[in-house]
């Protein structure tokens, strides 16, 4: 069973990405003018490199970019999740979102640097600054962790709020539409700049997949079984940070997905982390990937896709709340 | 000597827990440590598996000190149960039993950890359990599994902090006998028990401690005086099948 829905899982999404090639609120660039331009029967020159151009300068950066946020947003929400032993965790969680938003607002407002460095620069700082505040000499307790993560993003939103204040209205505009995330600024150039940090990060938290079962079970439980548990804590906090803020960086803050996504694996894949991290993962870009097809297909124009995460994540959910258990212990 | 203890000394915020513990623990035998609540036995116990730092003082696994062993090795001479676990997911009993095998894998379970957290399944008797999730076990049959766990870490050395505390009368048999026949087959068991009277049954050997010091090392004392001592209330004695039982001499005798 459990098989057999990894199998769906994993074939659907290369199915997910060719069909988003494909969606369109343009008359002109129906899924039939696709096919024939991989097809070779487009004749006229201008035609087929002005749909060549759409493809894959518009279309295509804008499917990846949405895969890899999703996945990577996923991912590490479900390997923060099982760490931190708490459902309620998101990706988010030491502050990420809000030392992230205030970078990006103080690089709209300054121009000091670009808004993807200043946001992945703050972002790393609050997660940084999170875990050395929850710090008592060599040991990170799970609760000082969250309390100082809430506290952290708390300084930043009102740093954020500073900067919001003080900024004209165009730029305040900027910032709003940023903080509520941004799948169609996709460029190739911000896929390249966030595709080796997050292949680093996804690749490290795939090799700690099954580690992060042992973390699940307790510190004292982890280190009865010969984990270290503050050096795995570490290990797995440093590459969740990076696909995070490398994500947040290139497409603002997109809420929920990293919530929901990792129980939803987890109801339909089990707990063992070994399977359920990855197909967390794949199911985290195809649904963002779903979820902005479908943003771009019922509106007429372009609502911040951080609002349809929200929309159409929290029915699916509750839905499958209902038919299966909650991935997590009574 | 599986364990040697050698002048231990641990303090909690400055609060003295363990003052000065002198203790060898004998190989392939069932140990049981007794006292009153806040004795110390808990804390000893964790020293003993590493997961606490003494204040001063040492501890010898095999002649090793413990301080000198990685937590790997550690891991592959000491298992321990801890006196509570708090399930979070509902991890299946045969993924759990797996991560015992944490010390002996990089990144995956290999086979042969997977066939190992199987014996350890059938050796703890719970093969039955393997794709139950852990969360919907009773209290006798987690513990079970809990032993299981500990089992797949091959370890010679067992520590269980109140292995029966809170189970009933079947399920405290069938765990005390499968403790005692591993010490039979050739484990090195040390289990915290609250009841003087099982430890009466089944240990090989006792110690009991009071105010963080050994009081006695050895095997059970038939006379009265040392356990009365222990827990501070007076007791009386009884004998049946070669074994000494205690119980309180008068009600509201605390």
């Amino acid at each position: 069973m459990k098989k057999a829905a990894l199998v769906i899982l994993y074939a659907t999404a290369p199915l997910i990405i060719l069909i988003s090639l494909m969606v369109s609120t343009t008359s002109e660039i129906t899924p039939s003018v696709i096919i024939s331009y991989f097809c070779g029967n487009i004749t006229d020159m201008a035609t087929h490199n002005l749909i060549g151009t759409i493809i894959f300068d518009v279309r295509l950066p804008r499917i990846i970019l949405a895969f890899i946020v999703g996945a990577s947003l996923s991912m590490s929400g479900h390997a923060l999740q099982a760490l931190f032993r708490n459902p309620l965790v998101e990706p988010y969680i030491l502050g990420i979102s809000s030392g992230a938003a205030f970078g990006a607002a103080l690089c709209i407002a300054t121009a000091l640097a670009s808004i993807q460095l200043g946001a992945f620069c703050f972002g790393f700082i609050a997660a940084i600054m999170s875990y050395f505040f929850a710090r008592e000499g060599n040991r990170v307790s799970i609760v000082s962790l969250l309390l100082s993560g809430v506290l952290i993003s708390g300084i930043f939103t009102a740093l954020l709020a500073i900067v919001q204040f003080l900024s004209d209205p165009f730029r305040l505009q900027t910032i709003v539409h940023w903080t509520m995330g941004n799948l169609h600024t996709a460029t190739w150039a911000k896929v390249r700049s966030s595709a080796l940090p997050i292949f680093i990060g996804a690749i490290w938290l795939f090799l700690m997949r099954w580690r992060i079962n042992v973390l699940a079970l307790g510190d004292e439980e982890a280190a009865s079984v010969g984990l270290h548990p503050e050096r795995e804590k570490i290990l797995v906090l440093i590459p969740a940070t990076l696909v995070v803020t490398s994500s947040v960086a290139m497409a603002g803050v997109i809420g929920m997905v990293g919530l929901i996504v990792p129980h939803m694996s987890r109801m339909l894949f089990g707990s063992d982390n070994k399977a359920s991290l990855p197909a967390s993962a794949v199911f985290g870009g195809s649904f963002l990937l779903v979820v902005d097809d479908l943003s771009r297909t019922f509106m007429a124009f372009e609502l911040p896709i951080g609002i349809f995460t929200i929309v159409i994540g929290a029915p699916l959910f509750f839905y499958l709340l209902k038919k299966t258990r909650l991935g997590m212990g009574a | 000597m599986s364990i040697a203890v050698h002048n231990l000394h641990f303090a909690y915020h400055e609060q003295p827990i363990v003052q000065g513990i002198n203790l060898t623990i004998p190989s392939k035998k069932f140990t049981a440590i007794l006292g009153k609540n806040g004795s110390g036995k808990s804390t000893l116990l964790k020293l003993m598996a590493g997961l606490l730092h003494p204040t001063s003082g040492t501890i010898h696994i095999f002649d090793k000190p413990l301080s000198k062993l990685s937590l790997k090795e550690r891991a592959r001479l000491i298992g321990y149960l801890p006196q509570r676990h708090v399930p979070t997911f509902p991890f299946l009993v045969e993924e759990f039993v797996l991560t015992g095998r944490a010390s002996y894998i990089f990144s995956t379970p290999s086979k042969t950890d997977k066939r190992q957290a199987h014996l350890a399944l059938q050796r703890a008797g719970v093969q039955h359990l393997q794709k139950r999730p852990y969360t919907e076990l009773s209290g006798g049959e987690l513990q079970m599994v809990m032993i299981a766990r500990v089992l797949a870490q091959e370890a010679p050395i067992i520590l269980l902090d109140e292995p029966v505390t809170h189970l009933d009368l079947p399920h405290t048999e069938r765990v005390m006998t499968m403790l005692s026949d591993l010490a039979h087959a050739g484990f090195t068991i040390i289990a915290i028990l609250h009841d003087i009277n099982i430890a009466s049954r089944y240990a090989e050997h006792v110690v009991m401690l009071k105010e963080g010091k050994v009081l006695h090392s050895g095997t059970m004392p038939h006379d009265v005086t040392t356990v009365e001592d222990m827990y501070e209330m007076p007791l009386k004695t009884y004998h049946l099948s070669g074994k000494t039982f205690f119980v309180p001499r008068e009600k509201n005798a605390y």
